[in-house]
């Protein structure tokens, strides 16, 4: 398979999607029973919503991308919370899939790649509400380098202010996020250079980093986004441990890290749930198997018989 | 920190034996290999004094407020701050209100490991202690 099939970036609106209590449940019907509890956790239901769709986004991609049955599809997360897919690695295509999702506002989005580590992050640069725009960056000044800082400072209203600081601040999210650390890491000694957010590249404690690779694309309506891509070795340790290989030489490592970005597509819950309702060719007793009721086993076959 | 074995391992909460003014945080987790319904989580075992209620009040009335959560919300000493909603930004600024509500100082070590109200209150009186 071409490494560029390993390059993907999916993405769901979720301002568009308002689902009744009964197709959340429909939906939700389509995870491994394991992963319900993390969905319904959250209070309040847009985390749901971010956290359902984040995890359709993950099984669909992984399948359609590595061809693995759904039922063996295998998603952990690592003690700081990042998902990983265990699997038999001899059976995979490419020499490192490893992909990484993210949400924030109206988007859920996830992005792989077939070499390098991938971090994604969404921001939504949304104002703050009990305080300033000074007020509010105030409290993060620690994570930015003295650069960066003035950058944000300089701005020229409040609102560039906060965009500067939320480009930044995406910036820095998806590159401690490709790692697999959390937002512990000495943030302040990670300066992000940047023309016009375009030819972005990182220095940690003041040196370059060549073989990591960023770009930061707006979304809709005051979002933006970020994919980061570097080196495995760079992996914390808890996540460097599920990927199939850090090694790479030289020249096979800058064709990973030269492979086209691929652009964001759009998709649907309706998409991915066909994408993984289509995974279920050996024909199985659903509602036995995803403890769903009668009534969402039968509305499955209906939304089945509709997509075909 | 428990040791895992390749068999099935879990552990209750011990809290309603516990007397009114001592709070086991030994949380309940499970563990299971082989099977597919694997949680890893961080395991943490604390046992300590319960912080003042008073404090837990006040650090449940900063996330509410941060977080944008309604007054009849239900917030509980248990409350993951990530399952109230709170994102990267949302962490850093409710130690920071923490910061200047208990007039503390958290390291960013000790900010990463505050995950519920619980733990942030036990902190902030830990802090406290030693002023």
């Amino acid at each position: 398979m071409e490494l560029e099939n390993g390059v993907q970036r999916w993405i769901v609106d979720i301002s568009k999607w308002n689902p009744s209590p009964h197709y959340f449940s429909f939906a939700m019907s389509f995870l491994p029973h394991h992963d319900h509890s993390s969905i319904t956790r959250f209070v309040k239901m847009e985390d749901r919503k971010r956290a359902l769709v984040s995890r359709l986004l993950q099984y669909a991609l992984v399948h359609q991308v590595l061809g693995i049955p759904f039922d063996e599809i295998i998603i952990r997360r690592t003690p700081e919370g990042k998902p990983y897919l265990v699997c038999d690695n001899t059976k995979l295509a490419f020499p490192n899939f490893n992909f990484n999702a993210s949400h924030q506002g109206d988007y859920v989005a996830i992005a792989s790649e077939p070499i390098c580590l991938v971090g994604l992050d969404i921001v939504s640069h949304s104002l703050p509400k009990n305080e300033t725009a000074n007020e509010f960056i105030q409290n993060f000044s620690s994570y930015f380098s003295s650069s960066e800082w003035y950058h944000i400072m300089s701005a020229g209203s409040s609102d560039e202010m906060l965009h500067i600081f939320y480009r930044y601040w995406c910036l820095k999210e998806a590159f401690v996020k490709a790692m697999g650390t959390g937002i512990g890491y000495k943030l302040d000694d990670v300066e992000f250079h940047q023309t016009n957010w375009n030819n972005i590249f990182v220095k940690v404690d003041g040196k370059e980093l060549k073989d990591w690779k960023f770009w930061l694309l707006e979304l809709g309506r005051n979002h933006s986004v970020c994919i980061a891509r570097g080196h495995p070795r760079t992996a914390v340790t808890s996540y460097r441990t599920t990927l199939k290989c850090i090694d790479f030489d030289d020249k096979e490592y800058y064709n990973g890290l030269h492979l086209p970005n691929a652009c964001f597509t759009f998709q649907t819950v309706e998409d991915l749930i066909a994408v993984i309702y289509g995974a279920n060719e050996v024909p199985f007793d659903i509602s036995t198997k995803c403890n769903v009721s009668e009534d969402e086993g039968s509305e499955r076959a209906r939304f089945a018989q509709q997509r075909r | 920190m428990a040791s895992a074995t390749a068999s099935s391992v879990s552990f209750t909460s011990l809290s309603s034996s516990l007397r009114q003014n001592q709070v086991s945080h030994l949380k309940k987790v499970s563990v299971s290999f082989g099977g597919k319904s694997f949680k890893p989580v961080p395991l943490r075992f604390r046992v300590a004094c319960a912080a003042k209620p008073e404090t837990v009040e006040k650090v449940c009335e900063i996330v509410r407020k941060q977080l944008a959560l309604p007054a009849d919300s239900a917030i509980t000493g248990e409350s993951k701050f990530a399952s109230l909603g709170a994102d990267s930004l949302d962490t850093v600024e409710i130690v920071m209100g923490l910061e200047e509500e208990f007039e503390i100082s958290v390291e960013e070590e000790s900010a990463q490991s505050i995950t519920t109200v619980q733990e942030a209150a036990d902190m902030i009186e830990k802090l406290n202690e030693k002023k």
